[in-house]
């Protein structure tokens, strides 16, 4: 059984904690706690993306990109987890693989997007 | 007279920190969860403890998790605890590999609370799990 998330609802929002607030039971202690792991985790995996872009590494960017996923899904980032199956897309043959960069850049930037918003709205 | 009652123990093995955190806060409220980063640590855990549960990723860094799942087998006493296995692949081929090496389930990430909620009974208390089904 697959996760259902609402999309069309959530689709415009960076991000959106409904499912990470039921997982933790509402304790907001726990939640603060997530998102600071969601952070400090997708910051680095998107410094190792970084990493293995500049190195072509095609085998480590899909595994990376593969690894993050689920993370967007909890923390109900509709924009992210899209972005991500259009790089799976490529990985597939489904889209032009030059289009590679330009898509991991996006990624990337959506990601400091959603982290500055974490920030801004918890005061982290 | 008050009578304790014992919860049962659940290890937890995920490099990502974050399903860590999230498997730990869920389940915490009915269980003892204990969770490490990468398997190497969590077969050093088991050389002095006996979880009721095992729940383990696929890929994870210096040991997969079905090498993972292998040595859990191999080992004596944790020959017969449950393993349920996670990732984020979704191929029948992956599912089948786990099943051989002896998992009892598989669950693909992002899971569904409720369904992970269910297997961890099933597995946990499955002769009760049948009867109320």
């Amino acid at each position: 059984m697959k996760l259902r998330t609402n999309k069309n609802k959530h689709e415009g929002q960076l991000y959106n904690l409904s499912l990470i607030k039921k997982m933790c039971r509402g304790n907001e202690k726990q939640i603060e706690k997530m998102i600071q792991a969601f952070m400090r985790q997708t910051s680095r995996s998107i410094l190792e993306l970084k990493f293995a872009s500049a190195e072509n590494d095609f085998l480590k960017i899909r595994a990376i990109v593969h690894k993050i996923k689920p993370s967007f899904t909890y923390f109900g980032s509709v924009k992210l987890e899209n972005e991500v199956k259009v790089i799976e897309a490529l990985f597939l043959g489904e889209l032009e693989i030059v289009n590679l960069q330009s898509r991991i850049d996006i990624l990337m930037d959506l990601v400091h997007q959603v982290i500055s918003k974490m920030k801004n709205d918890f005061k982290l | 007279m008050l009578i304790k009652v014992m919860r049962k123990k659940i290890l937890v093995v995920d490099d990502e920190i974050t399903i860590c955190l999230l498997l730990e806060n869920f389940l915490s409220e009915e269980y003892d969860v204990i969770s490490f980063n990468n398997g190497i640590n969590a077969l050093e855990w088991l050389e002095g403890n006996l979880p009721d549960l095992i729940i383990s990723d696929i890929e994870m860094p210096n040991m997969d998790g079905y090498e993972f799942l292998g040595q859990v087998r191999d080992r004596g006493f944790t020959k017969h605890t449950p393993i349920i296995m996670l990732s984020a692949k979704s191929e029948s081929k992956e599912r089948i590999k786990c099943y051989k090496l002896g998992a009892q389930d598989y669950l693909t990430k992002p899971f569904n609370p409720e369904e992970l909620e269910e297997l961890v009974k099933k597995n946990l208390f499955p002769i009760h799990y049948s009867i109320n089904w």
